[in-house]
């Protein structure tokens, strides 16, 4: 003879204005099977905790119903509730007598019988509810962080100086990501290079950390606390233990290409150092440039110059596969090409570059020395004008977000510019101003009044040559006139987006990202370091353009969020998860296509041998899907069987 | 419209091996090996016939500049018709030494 | 002069009525200028065709029933295409032309226009078509 109880809450006046508590507990308590019927002002206060714990343990109750609020809001409370008080805490359920009945009825004899209706559901589903124990699952101790910008740096910092192991994979043959081809930062003016290049020092020389560079994650299995992934170790052709970083290989070196580090604006050998301060200093060929081929090598001319012999032509691609407990991503981003824009010149024209091509421009180290000079004549420009918003915030091309960053870099180009050739003339056409950060919006006014730079609030409609000039079509909206200027040069704010490989990345990783390519984040207000798969955390520009402040706090923030997980040696997790039944199973495979979260699969059954679906538990999420879908009813969803559903509705009709 | 091919602005400070090639037309037989494998395309056929009756490849003046003293072509040459001599010194400003 | 927004008087009556002519959405306009940027007509206009999208959006009638702009644009869709938000302004220029002959306005204009080389074939075609140029 099963013993329940009931215990209905007033929740003040929030459910006692509609329902009439008392005639409830009088009708409730004549139910079968019902021992105990009580209502309480607020059944969630430390009280009312201790009372149902009480009543638990003197009237022996075997299964408690709480006809209150919704389990989304106190689920939990009570669930600990029926454990301090020795009963297994599936035992215990709710009924929602109040968002589903007293908030949205204002008669009182309606929500009344409602309300009763609701508690004799919840009764008729409890009577079948079985007791379940939590499971736990190992967490491997050990850290993957995908990309190996200042994001990726930061995260693997903050975890390996907890004594943790991280595995850093960046696709590139160095780290430094973009804040690398930086000049100077804003609003400080900082140099890019020198904040950075100690943390990636750092990370090459703290033990904790493998650095894998040049490699790419190909293959990712099993779940929040043990992934198996496997990354490939792309060949250098340059022993990585035995080049010095001396540089000999490359006066003799035949090819010269156009070297991306400078975003195509310089040049580099086939064999080649990115960036002087490049970690690992090691140098890479890159095999589509050098004029040997797998099958071919003629050309010897770095591996005589060589003296630590260093160079094997004959080197293969590897694999590498690692165990972590959780992963962190921070692929970044790239810039929307300017030949996706046909009004600006659609990347025909040589005076026409982007952000990042100024950038390099100005950076000491870059193509040019830090002069600024126009790319077809390789003269100084007197007459800069930037273009904000090319791209961004406009959703017939494709991007109807904000890029964020624009606004400060561009400010910050100017005032550069401006420093280096006080004579020339600067024009920035703009929307809006968008300088939210700190110290940001001082810095745009210092720009505007102090340098002589012109700001006109107008979009900019068409770049095109005239003859030999370059002409900027654009508005002045303040002052409701059409702006024409002949520029030597025009930088365009092109749009921030996620970086190229990221969509791929997010199959090989299942996990979500939004329209624009951005990784999803589970929540956006409240969990956006966490993507949607438990374990794989977002950090940086690849989860939503940000600048390098934010970028550094998220990146610790998500490394915080790993390390909370590497903390435990297991985690716990919920045993409300479906289970398939091998019997009935048909082996049609409909739930491995319907489960979002790909935890089911088939495999033989261990008496038939016969193909029947598998559920991981640690995947499984309970969302019911494959319960519902299934065509045998060969799944059941633990805490929520058929025979509870079917009890709850026929009690409740 | 097609990307605009930018110049590079660092050029002057790489410098590439400069080559002379050195075609031996005797040996030749005309089997173009040695300009398929030519990186520059810096090799050319001859107008005239050697010899056997075959034309054999020349390197023109104003293609001088482009040969990088790579080599491929003496590697492949199965007459060993054409070698080259390689300049002592690392060369001047790379004029464009990539063409494909 | 002052624009008199509030309870007692309609707010966005004005915009209604060439919502309802353009079926265009008028709100989404976020006064970036692109259109005024690249009209070919926007020297002959009083008004540019940002401001004239502005003040329906401030439900200014004085405005926007004595605007000589809207007689000058030519229908080359320059604008149009290059929208950021999409926003047919070629439709949202003919909607204020339709609610000013609908007022009674005698057009007495004659749109000038000197090709300077940089005027699309289109608006050519369009004004020999509305104006028998």
């Amino acid at each position: 003879m099963t013993r329940l109880g009931v215990f209905i809450c007033h929740c003040g006046k929030n459910i006692a204005r509609t329902v009439n508590i008392e005639a409830l507990r009088e009708k409730a308590a004549t139910l079968p099977h019902v021992v105990l019927a009580k209502d309480y002002l607020y059944l969630c206060s430390k009280p009312g905790q201790t009372m149902i714990a009480d009543d638990i343990r003197e009237h022996r109750l075997d299964k408690v119903l709480i006809a209150a609020c919704s389990p989304r809001l106190h689920g939990k409370t009570f669930a600990q509730t029926a454990q301090r008080a020795g009963l297994n805490p599936y035992l215990l359920d709710m009924a929602n007598i109040r968002e589903h009945c007293s908030w949205v009825h204002i008669d009182g004899a309606e929500g009344t019988e409602k309300a009763f209706s609701i508690i004799k559901g919840g009764l008729g589903r409890l009577l079948y509810a079985e007791p379940l124990e939590p499971f736990q699952s190992p967490v491997t101790k050990r850290v993957l962080v995908i990309g190996g910008g200042v994001a990726g740096i930061q995260a693997t910092l903050d975890i390996a100086n907890s004594g943790y192991e991280v595995y850093l994979v960046e696709k590139s043959p160095s780290l430094g990501g973009h804040m690398a081809q930086l000049g100077e930062t804003f609003p400080t003016l900082d140099c890019s290079s020198c904040i950075l290049t100690p943390k990636m020092v750092e990370v090459s020389q703290n033990e904790h950390v493998h650095l894998l560079s040049y490699s790419e994650v190909t293959r990712i299995e099993g779940n929040i606390g043990q992934f198996q992934v496997t990354v490939r170790l792309r060949p250098r052709y340059v022993d990585e233990t035995l080049c010095t970083g001396c540089g000999d290989c490359v006066p003799t070196c035949p090819v010269v290409v156009s070297n991306e580090f400078d975003q195509g604006l310089g040049a580099r050998k086939a064999v080649y150092l990115p960036f002087p301060q490049a970690v690992p200093a090691v140098y890479t060929i890159d095999w589509d440039a050098c004029l040997n081929t797998d099958k071919l090598i003629i050309c010897e001319n770095c591996y005589k110059d060589c003296e630590a012999k260093a160079i094997n032509f004959l080197m293969e691609p590897q694999e590498k596969m690692v165990e972590v407990g959780a992963v962190v991503l921070a692929t970044g981003y790239e810039l929307m090409p300017v030949a996706r824009i046909g009004e600006y010149g659609g990347d025909e024209y040589e005076d026409v570059i982007d952000g990042l091509q100024f950038e390099r421009m100005l950076s000491a180290s870059g193509p040019t020395g830090g002069v600024v000079r126009r790319p077809s004549d390789g003269r100084i420009p007197q007459n800069v004008v930037f273009v904000q918003c090319a791209g961004s915030r406009d959703p017939e091309h494709g991007i109807p977000y904000c890029s964020k960053v624009c606004c400060m870099y561009t400010a910050k180009h100017a005032l550069l510019y401006k420093h280096a050739v006080p004579d020339g003339q600067v024009y920035v056409f703009y929307i809006d101003i968008r300088a939210a950060g700190k110290g940001h919006e001082e810095f745009v006014q210092k720009v505007m009044s102090e340098e002589r730079i012109l700001y006109l609030r107008g979009k900019v409609s068409k770049i095109f040559k005239s003859g030999a000039k370059l002409v900027v079509w654009g508005a002045d909206t303040l002052s409701g006139r059409q702006v024409e200027i002949e520029a030597d040069l025009v930088v365009l704010a092109m749009a921030v987006i996620p970086s190229s490989g990221s969509q791929k990345l997010a199959r090989t990783l299942h996990i979500a990202s939004d329209l624009s390519g951005f990784f999803s984040e589970a929540h956006p207000k409240l969990r956006p370091l966490e993507s949607n798969t438990d374990g794989i955390f977002l950090a940086g520009a690849a989860q939503f353009a940000k600048d390098i402040t934010d970028t550094v706090s998220q990146a610790t923030g998500a490394a915080g969020k790993a390390l909370s997980l590497l903390a435990n040696d297991f985690i716990k997790l919920e045993p409300t998860i479906s289970e398939v039944e091998e019997g009935i199973c048909r082996g049609c495979g409909l739930c491995v296509s319907i489960c979002p979260f790909g935890a089911v699969k088939m495999l033989p059954s261990t008496r038939t041998g016969a193909m029947v679906a598998g559920i991981n538990p640690i995947l499984c999420k309970g969302c019911g899907l494959c319960t519902a879908g299934c065509l045998s009813g060969a799944v059941t969803l633990k805490g929520s069987s058929f025979k509870q559903i079917f009890a709850q509705l026929e009690e409740m009709v | 419209m097609p990307p605009v091919k930018r110049k590079l602005f660092n050029l002057d400070q790489y410098q590439v091996p400069r080559g002379k090639v050195q075609i031996i037309s005797e040996r030749c037989k005309g089997c173009s090996l040695c300009l398929e494998y030519c990186p520059n395309k810096v090799l050319a056929w001859s107008t005239d016939y050697n010899f056997k009756g075959y034309r054999y490849p020349v390197l023109e003046e104003t293609e001088e500049k482009y040969c990088i003293s790579c080599r491929f072509c003496e590697e492949v040459c199965p007459d060993f018709a054409i070698y080259v001599t390689t300049e002592p010194e690392l060369t001047a400003k790379p004029q464009s030494t990539q063409r494909k | 002069m002052k624009i008199i927004l509030g309870n007692s008087h309609p707010q966005s009556l004005f915009a209604q009525r060439i919502e309802a002519l353009s079926r265009q959405k008028l709100f989404a306009c976020y006064q970036c200028g692109k259109c005024s940027s690249g009209c070919p007509m926007a020297e002959s206009m009083d008004l540019l065709p940002n401001r004239v999208i502005r003040e329906a959006q401030l439900n200014n009638g004085p405005v926007i029933m004595s605007c000589r702009a809207v007689w000058f644009c030519s229908s080359c869709f320059a604008c149009a295409v290059r929208c950021p938000k999409g926003i047919d302004i070629a439709r949202i220029m003919e909607a204020v032309r339709t609610l000013q002959m609908l007022d009674g306005k005698p057009i007495t204009e004659q749109p000038f226009c000197e090709d300077t080389g940089t005027l699309p074939q289109i608006a050519l075609i369009s004004h020999f078509r509305k104006f028998n140029m």
